[in-house]
């Protein structure tokens, strides 16, 4: 067994992980930096689309971007984590800037930005642009700048406590991911920050970001929040898509199976820009009431057209070229493509880890960030293209508090049986190379969960049938998941994984007895802000088990509140209007 | 879907590829040359054709099998 003694070790090395090692590192301590693959080109931030909602003081209205938040947030949002990130975006923007990030700027100097989803006339939100691969690149490089020690291809798979205090965290224990050989990371506090969890789902490029610190940290005895709330995307059905942003802007248009834009129907302020969990509900509507399947349609597009969203979308370009859609030079020979919701789980916002505002999680030790942690600026939605400056945000926090924290720790000591007990439970499924294939558990998963009568119009009844099918694989499958070489090791833990958030995420829905934002339940169409301003927290309970329990949401003292104490879910409001009987 | 070929011809071996892949999917063989070895793991995030610096590797995002699709 390899061990490394630090004072912080931060596991996950996307932008809230190495915001946090360079953090800590800046404030004096000696920062160890884990990731499962190579950090710079690992975690969704090296896919980000080039897109980063900063609120700028200098130009931005912050009475707008502060009530677009809570709005979006569904009043679930931490408003003081709120506060205190609009605060401190400016100095995160300095900071990547001075790291190396390029931002699309104006002959003047001034950020060349421009409006994205969620955005109006009325109301616009303008982000800011960064060119998608650099930036994960300039932050390995701050890292070791920095002076943190990077560790890549090793998966951290769990926490180790204190000798003499069994609430406080002391260290990390995971794998290589190519060598096998087990890491023991002795840390004075640990930061985590691997990230959501998105259920391997039909997206591009969120394969790997697998619940691991969600898992750990439960398993370890923090509390899990906002686990009902989740993501949605929209896709082609046929393969995996991206640059929705890009594509609507062109002109095209979302259709149901009698050629109609339906959009609208549902949201006339926002229509096809709207968020994606609003297009998401409108399409699962529609097909609910019998008109699907559902189509993007891209027939508008000239040449011209094409030749832009090559420029702005070349991968996604190659896709449609390689598929035959349309030619190298422009011309569209299969306009109309099958679209559907995809499910991605916490991606961006929704649930994870409930932090405070120093970033610290239930345990003594124990720090998480960006979307490993429950999205406290968030609430139940973010704005589009917000994941990567409040992992900004909260890493800073973690980071700097993790550092502070560990300075006051003095000689770690940790007990050699719970070490020695969690290494033998890591290494299980290597342990039975005849077992249940981890693509089949993965497979078994996802058709429990992605049905859209299960994530997007939510039932009782359905929940209950999935949360069933999901408690079934946790006891006949996971425990004879198998692998034969570490490799398959890790992509065993990350199928148990999607496994136990699953039974997280369905725990918490059926818990939430009322509708809110993406949370749609056709059997409580309300938003209940009489009886559920409040946040749903998970532990892990007895024989393996969940035990929730709710704290109330300290709305008297923020600044917004909501106006009514209950009123219909809009989507259900819209779709009665229309005369459907929902 | 995933990755497809890796041209030998036009292969360095500098081993960018292996090293840079989020799923794990390449090894290096026993001369050094990268190889598919985890295809089933591969999510066509086009990192490796992106970065190579011969060009030596092809991605496809098409998909053999159907994903499973919320209706």
């Amino acid at each position: 067994m390899q061990i490394l003694d630090c004072d912080v070790v931060v596991a996950g090395g996307g932008p809230a992980g190495t915001f946090a090692a360079v953090k800590a590192a800046e404030a004096g301590a000696h920062v160890i930096l884990v990731d499962k693959a190579y950090v710079g080109k690992s975690g969704c931030g090296t896919f980000g689309a080039g897109s980063f909602k900063a609120y700028i003081k200098e130009e931005d209205s912050y009475d707008l971007w502060y009530g677009k938040a809570v709005e979006e947030g569904f009043f679930i949002n931490d408003q003081d984590w709120l506060r205190q990130h609009f605060e401190t975006i400016g100095d995160r923007v300095r900071d990547l800037e001075r790291y190396g990030v390029v931002f699309e700027k104006n002959p003047d100097g001034t950020y060349n930005r421009i409006e994205g989803q969620g955005s109006s006339d009325v109301r616009p939100i303008k982000t800011l642009m960064f060119h998608g691969p650099q930036f994960m690149e300039v932050m390995r490089k701050a890292c070791e700048k920095a002076g943190v020690k990077i560790v890549d291809r090793v998966m951290c798979v769990s926490l180790v406590h204190d000798k003499k205090n069994p609430k406080a965290i002391r260290g990390v224990l995971g794998f290589h991911g190519v060598s096998g050989e087990p890491y023991l990371f002795r840390a004075k506090a640990v930061v985590l920050t691997t990230g959501a969890q998105a259920y391997k789902s039909h997206y591009a490029d969120l394969h790997m970001v697998t619940g691991d610190s969600h898992v750990m940290g439960l398993q370890a005895g923090a509390a899990l929040c906002n686990y009902e709330f989740n993501c949605h995307q929209l896709t082609h059905a046929g393969f995996a898509t991206h640059g929705m942003n890009i594509s609507q802007g062109l002109g095209a248009r979302f259709v149901n199976a009698l050629g109609e834009d339906f959009t609208a129907k549902y949201d006339p302020e926002y229509a096809s820009h709207g968020n994606l969990w609003r297009i998401s509900a409108s399409m699962a509507m529609e097909v609910h009431f019998g008109r699907g399947p559902l189509y993007f349609d891209y027939s508008s597009y000239t040449p011209k057209d094409w030749e832009l969203f090559a420029r702005t979308l070349p991968l996604m370009f190659r896709s449609y070229v390689q598929a035959g859609y349309v030619t190298e030079d422009g011309v569209c020979r299969k306009g109309k493509l099958e679209w559907v919701s995809a499910l991605i789980g916490n991606v961006g916002f929704g649930g994870g880890l409930w932090i405070d505002l120093q970033g610290r999680t239930t345990l003594e030790g124990l720090y998480a960030a960006g979307d490993a942690s429950y999205g406290p600026t968030s609430g139940v939605e973010g704005f589009c293209a917000y994941a990567m400056p409040a992992a900004s945000t909260t890493g800073t926090v973690a980071g700097q508090s993790a550092a502070a924290y560990a300075a006051s720790v003095g000689d770690v000591a940790l007990d050699e049986q719970e070490i020695n007990a969690a290494a033998w439970a890591m290494t299980e499924p290597l342990r039975h190379p005849a077992g249940c294939d981890p693509v089949h558990v993965v497979l078994a998963v996802q058709e429990a969960l992605f049905p859209y009568d299960v994530y997007i119009l939510r039932t009782e009844k359905k929940m209950q049938q999935a949360l069933a099918r999901i408690q079934e694989i946790k006891a006949d499958d996971v425990p004879r998941l198998r692998a034969v070489d570490p490799h398959g090791l890790r992509f065993a833990l990350e199928a148990r994984n999607m496994v136990l958030c699953a039974e997280a995420m369905l725990t918490a829905a059926l818990y939430r007895k009322e509708s809110r934002g993406s949370h749609l339940r056709l059997d409580y169409p309300e938003i209940d802000n009489e009886n559920w301003l409040k946040w749903i927290m998970i532990e892990k309970g007895a024989d393996n088990g969940l035990v929730l329990s709710t704290r109330d949401i300290p709305i008297d003292r923020y600044p917004l509140r909501p106006t009514c104490r209950r009123e219909l879910h809009a989507s259900i409001a819209a779709a009665r209007k229309l005369g459907e009987n929902i | 879907m995933g990755v497809r070929h890796i041209d030998k011809q036009k292969c360095l071996r500098c081993g960018w590829c292996v090293t840079i892949c989020p799923q794990d999917v390449l090894r290096r063989d026993e001369n050094r040359y990268p190889v598919i070895t985890y295809l089933q793991d591969c999510q066509s995030c086009f990192l490796c054709e992106k970065y190579c610096p011969a060009q030596a590797i092809t991605v496809s995002a098409d998909r053999e099998r159907r994903p499973i699709l919320p209706w």
